[in-house]
């Protein structure tokens, strides 16, 4: 075999490896995700709960108190937050769409199919059609409802199990200079400085989204509560429930261009079913509260809270909530733009530091 | 209880703690940092061993810290014109470089290279801005310390610079 053919033949050899260690490590990732799942969701929680609370340890510490003080400090207060979430916010939460549920399975629907089956047989003169549909639509319905109460059902079971996040999250914060020095000092010299660099800058615009991100969701969840409570004091309670749908419109705000639908439709509906006798006026005032939050979130709070270095395609921003939602239901739509952002913001790191460092 | 063997390791963890803030000391930009403020610096420093003939950094890589030797030695190089090599210092034990990568990411201006096996201590900008935000007090004093190296630095090159525009004149004058 002369020199050239035995190049070849070890390059193409080291590919062959290549593609056989992805493929396997695909293959048992695709195997141990299941088992892990439940503990890689715990830490992701942990580690952003961690990313959370970190500015406001080191505010203590800027201010004189000793970083283990301030910990404690801060874990008390997020336990005190995870007990008033389990005794208060769950339960509400689960009552209000459980409620919310029994009224559009008996109200709406019913009206639905009522008008579903007039129409079919007014204009086709076919009742087994109208059958036919209005049974489907009612499965779809009951689907869809029970899905979102079993989603917080869940969610609830979930976090009831999990009173090691809080402990997760106590090592994170305390413990992330120990981790990210054992991680860095496995890094080979040639690529520490690019792997630091890439890290820091990495770790840095990720927290700052999180952060700017969490703080955007607070404020529209603040402000749509407020509104909606502005239209209850105005027109008698059209819309229960609102502090829940104020705040699922400040959750679903994550989500760029779909959110404030999302979050206007529940109040729109709510309202529909409650069929108070000036609906038109209210409905309008629904459209206008949410439209005012969307123009103050665009123009005031969204520019100075959260990162433009993130910014993202509408087009791509629907694709990946789809390809979210097909993944991890509710949960995989909600942070679906906040893992692309994250990876979008790696990868643009990973190729300025590949373009900027002179590895060979 | 005590166990000789854990001892004996503390010991030696305690003595290698030791070296390094004495190096540490001798560094102007800690120069002035008290034993409990050094204690903090270095829980952000990187130690990193390189064996001879090692880059530690190349010419044109984006600036991201200093460098302080701890043991062995460490040639700076740079590249000519004409691509070829050019030993500008070698450095040994307590000497440091690339501070000035500390205030922005200027690329290198020179290859750092590890003459024989050596160990370096590391100190980067984003720990000192990380530094900065919790601890603002310990952060100016190292600003303070780097900006004093770097007035210094400048107060040599513009004595450096008359004396060059002096000769000029003179050669002009004949």
């Amino acid at each position: 075999m002369d020199n050239y053919s035995y190049q070849l033949y070890s390059n193409i050899l080291k590919l062959f490896w290549r593609i056989f260690l992805i493929l396997l490590t695909i293959v048992a990732v695709v195997i141990v995700f299941p088992y892990v799942k439940s503990i890689l969701l715990m830490f992701i929680i942990s580690w952003l709960l961690a990313t959370l609370l970190a500015p406001l340890i080191d505010f203590f510490e800027r201010h004189g108190i000793a970083r283990g003080f301030g910990m404690l400090i801060v874990m008390l207060l997020v336990l005190t937050m995870i007990a008033i979430f389990f005794s208060i916010v769950i339960p509400a939460l689960i009552k209000a769409v459980e409620s919310i549920s029994s009224k559009l399975q008996s109200d709406m629907i019913t009206d639905l199919n009522q008008r579903v089956a007039l129409f079919f047989e007014e204009k086709f003169n076919n009742a087994e059609l109208a059958n036919n549909i209005t049974t489907k639509l009612n499965e779809i319905f009951i689907k869809l409802l029970s899905g979102v109460a079993a989603f917080f059902k869940n969610v609830t079971s979930f976090l009831a199990s999990i009173v090691i996040v809080p402990f997760i999250t106590f090592f994170l914060i305390k413990d992330n200079r120990v981790f990210k020095k054992l991680f860095i000092s496995k890094i080979p010299n040639k690529y520490f400085e690019l792997v630091l660099n890439i890290l820091d800058k990495v770790g840095s615009q990720v927290s700052n989204y999180i952060q700017g991100q969490a703080m955007d969701a607070l404020l529209v969840g603040i402000l749509s509560v407020s509104g909606l409570f502005v239209v209850n004091l105005v027109f008698d309670n059209p819309v229960p429930y609102f502090v829940f749908i104020g705040m699922l419109a400040g959750l679903a705000n994550l989500i760029p261009y779909l959110g404030p639908v999302v979050g206007a439709v529940p109040a729109l509906i709510l309202a529909i079913i409650s069929a108070p006798p000036n609906l038109f006026i209210i409905l309008i005032w629904i459209v206008v509260v949410f439209a005012l939050v969307q123009i103050l979130d665009n123009s005031l709070i969204s520019p100075m809270v959260v990162s433009k270095s993130v910014d993202m395609h509408p087009l791509l921003v629907v694709v990946v909530v789809i390809i979210g939602g097909n993944i991890g239901g509710a949960m995989g739509m909600l942070f679906a733009v906040p893992a692309t952002s994250i990876i979008k913001v790696t990868l643009s790191e990973v190729i300025w530091g590949l373009t900027h460092y002179k590895l060979n | 209880m005590n166990n000789p063997l854990w001892e004996s390791f503390e010991l030696q963890r305690k003595n290698k703690k030791e070296d390094i803030f004495q190096v540490m000391k001798q560094v102007p930009v800690f120069e002035s940092l008290s034993k409990k403020e050094l204690t903090e610096v270095e829980k952000i420093i990187y130690q990193r061993e390189y064996k001879k003939d090692e880059p530690i950094f190349r010419e044109g890589d984006p600036g991201l810290g200093m460098y302080i030797i701890v043991e062995g030695a460490v040639e700076i190089v740079g590249e000519k014109n004409d691509g070829k090599k050019q030993i500008l210092a070698v450095l040994e034990k307590g000497a440091f470089f690339g501070d000035l990568s500390l205030l922005d990411d200027a690329p290198r201006s020179a290859s750092a290279i590890a003459v024989n096996n050596c160990s370096i201590l590391g100190f980067f900008r984003p720990n000192l801005l990380e530094l900065m935000n919790r601890k603002p007090n310990l952060g100016l004093k190292i600003l303070f310390s780097l900006s004093k190296i770097v007035s210094e630095r400048l107060r040599r090159t513009n004595e450096q610079l008359a004396k060059v525009k002096d000769e000029l004149e003179e050669l002009k004058n004949g």
